[in-house]
């Protein structure tokens, strides 16, 4: 395997609020390589969006981040601001779940990728940068010929600003593309498409993508590797067909059973997960899923799992009983 | 599934395609002056002042008389010769007005012009960076609030009476005590502003701060900013004109509308003329330019939308 571009180890990120602090990340680790997708699947608030955004370094002041970021072996985690502000936009680029409100309403879609590109390479001429730009908007899918480049972004849909993101995202030839939620915010005959320009934009510049979503589907389209979390951890991890084939959480397990399938009878429920996330003020002690897992134990309210690699596979789990989900009647 | 491959750029498809739908591409600007055009009283404003700036700077050339030249016709009445009349020193009163009122409307535009970039500064630094530069900017606003202005621009206006080019600390002075509102203004907007996912998405592709400010908040805050300006010009005008008009602002043999109307006053039911141009035409170009900061606010704001005859 290639080195990693992005390299995470033993994250944490804690908010402080009135409440006491929130524990939105408790360690996580993670590696990509170079065009690589990495698909990132959990539920609202287990801390998806948060540990990205801390990898590019956007998190508000009252974020506390300890741990590792390592981007091509460098460290990022307590870089001076302005050190990361050549990073981001640079090798590390992000898009946003919500493309109607991401782009600045007053200026124009061409003039915006063109400030990227900019904001990287001030010697860029003005003219210059409008013409890659007009590429840029090409390469996504969206006529390079005028007025496009010239439009307002009130004067594109939804998708072809979600376009314009991703070529503003691509500007600079990134190394990480970090997608927060890219097609929640479309309609449903959009993702696909916009799943495909993510890809495309990959193979342009070879970036490893992380991707997050809440979207089984999604991931199972378009990422290599599944990393599945809750409540602020990894709760397993693998390649895609292994994770989605045979999964080894029972919080996985749920997720998968309260997905509607079109290839079963279409007889049977959807079974949900009970209850609700938990807390990341007072998370739960041991395995924070035990409130809402049917295999939980009296060991699973005492011990944290950690997450272990299970039968021989690339795939590990961090479920005290991995291996016994089976028997237990999982399937 | 689409094909996804970019038109080569000589196809012209797309832009057609558009027109095919009949959909009209239209700019924000393109919107807000369509917008600006249906409020009938603020073009009609708009058309008025400009007639007013064309009187006061073609001055010159309109009238045979030049100000502050005194001719034989003493205090005469307006005539076919003397539009507006002449003085007990035969000056014509057209000239003079058209003098002062170029001096009046030249300070007032820089004032605006000063006091609404400071201003505007200000607030988009405090709003953008909050924090403690935003405390002490905002104390630094709340003290020049609480200064009693009249009193401060007489005192430092006394300071520079007599002097050659006195028209220039005073546009200083009065620029010096305009820009609070504004700055107070652009900081709330740049509160909410700041917080919205553009500025957010600059950020992710390494926008820095000074850029962030410069093309993301100061530009959605135009609106704003230019209704403001609009109407500081109509107060600059009056602070100006009630400065000279207790004679601390511009200085004779210069004149401005304020010394003029200083002038008339005593002759106000005598000799009328002296008195009533320079006063309608204050009273005109103001309330000129407040209708157009009416109209434009109108037009800036998409969510108003009452109908104005």
């Amino acid at each position: 395997m290639a080195a990693p571009v992005l390299e995470v180890k033993d994250l944490h990120v804690t908010f402080a609020s009135p409440d006491g602090p929130v524990q939105a990340v408790r360690g996580l680790d993670l590696r990509v390589s170079e065009g690589e997708s990495l698909g990132i699947v959990g539920e609202s608030g287990s801390g998806k969006s948060v540990s990205m955004l801390a990898v590019m370094g956007l998190l508000p002041r009252n974020a506390k981040i300890t741990g590792s970021v390592r981007f091509r072996g460098e460290e990022l985690v307590g870089r001076p601001e302005a050190e990361l502000r050549r990073l981001r936009g640079g090798k590390l680029a992000m898009i946003f779940q919500d493309p109607m409100t991401s782009l600045n309403p007053v200026l124009t879609v061409g003039f915006q990728i063109a400030e990227a590109i900019e904001a990287h390479h001030p010697e860029t001429k003005r003219k210059a940068g409008l013409a890659r730009a007009a590429e840029l908007l090409g390469l996504v899918g969206i006529p390079t010929a005028e007025p496009w480049p010239r439009q307002y972004p009130h004067e594109f849909s939804g998708g072809m600003r979600q376009r314009a993101m991703i070529a503003m995202a691509i500007a600079n030839n990134p190394d990480v593309l970090v997608a927060d939620e890219p097609t929640t915010a479309l309609d449903v005959t959009i993702q696909a498409q916009i799943l495909e320009v993510l890809e495309r934009a990959q193979e342009a510049t070879g970036a490893a993508i992380v991707l997050i979503t809440h979207d089984l589907g999604m991931v199972a389209g378009t990422a290599d590797l599944i990393m599945v979390m809750y409540a602020g951890r990894a709760v397993e991890t693998g390649s895609v067909y292994d994770v989605f084939g045979h999964p080894r959480h029972p919080y996985t397990l749920g997720l998968l059973a309260s997905l509607p399938r079109l290839d079963e009878s279409g007889q049977e429920r959807l079974v949900p997960i009970p209850g609700s996330p938990p807390s990341m003020v007072h998370p739960p002690p041991g395995c924070a899923f035990h409130p809402r897992c049917r295999f939980a134990r009296t060991m699973c309210q005492e011990e944290v799992p950690c997450l272990r690699p299970i039968g021989g596979t690339a795939q590990c789990s961090a479920c005290h009983f991995a291996e016994e989900l089976d028997e237990l009647g999982a399937s | 599934m689409a094909d996804f491959r970019p038109l080569p750029p000589s196809q012209p498809g797309a832009a057609e395609d558009l027109a095919e739908f009949g959909v009209e591409v239209r700019s924000q600007w393109r919107l807000v002056l369509g917008r600006f055009l249906r409020h009938r009283l603020a073009v009609g404003s708009l058309a008025l002042l400009g007639a007013l700036v064309v009187v006061a700077f073609l001055g010159p050339h309109l009238s045979r008389h030049q100000f502050g030249q005194p001719g034989p016709d003493l205090s005469q009445p307006p005539s076919i010769h003397h539009w507006f009349g002449t003085n007990e020193l035969g000056i014509d009163t057209f000239a003079q007005v058209q003098r002062g009122a170029q001096r009046s409307i030249q300070v007032a535009l820089l004032v605006a012009f000063l006091s609404t970039s400071f201003g505007a500064l200000v607030g988009a630094l405090a709003g953008f960076f909050r924090g403690w530069l935003d405390a002490v900017l905002m104390r630094v606003t709340d003290l020049f609030l609480t200064i009693p202005t009249l009193a401060v621009l007489l005192v430092v206006a006394a300071r520079y009476r007599g002097s050659r080019h006195s028209w220039l600390p005073i546009v200083l002075i009065i620029a010096a005590f305009a820009w609070m509102p504004l700055a107070r203004l652009v900081r709330g907007v740049a509160l909410s502003l700041r917080e919205r996912e553009f500025v957010e998405a600059a950020r992710a592709v390494g926008a820095s701060n000074t850029r962030i400010i410069f093309r993301h908040i100061l530009p959605n805050s135009l609106g704003p900013i230019i209704v403001n300006g609009t109407l500081v010009v109509a107060g600059a005008i009056l602070v100006e004109t009630a400065l000279s008009f207790l004679g601390f602002g511009i200085q004779p043999p210069d004149v401005s509308l304020g010394n003029l109307i200083s002038d008339g006053v005593q002759a106000a039911r005598t000799r009328w003329w002296l008195f009533y141009p320079p006063g309608l035409f204050l009273l005109l170009f103001c309330l000129a330019v407040n209708f157009v900061g009416d109209g434009l606010r109108d037009a800036f704001d998409p969510q108003q939308n009452r109908v104005r005859a």
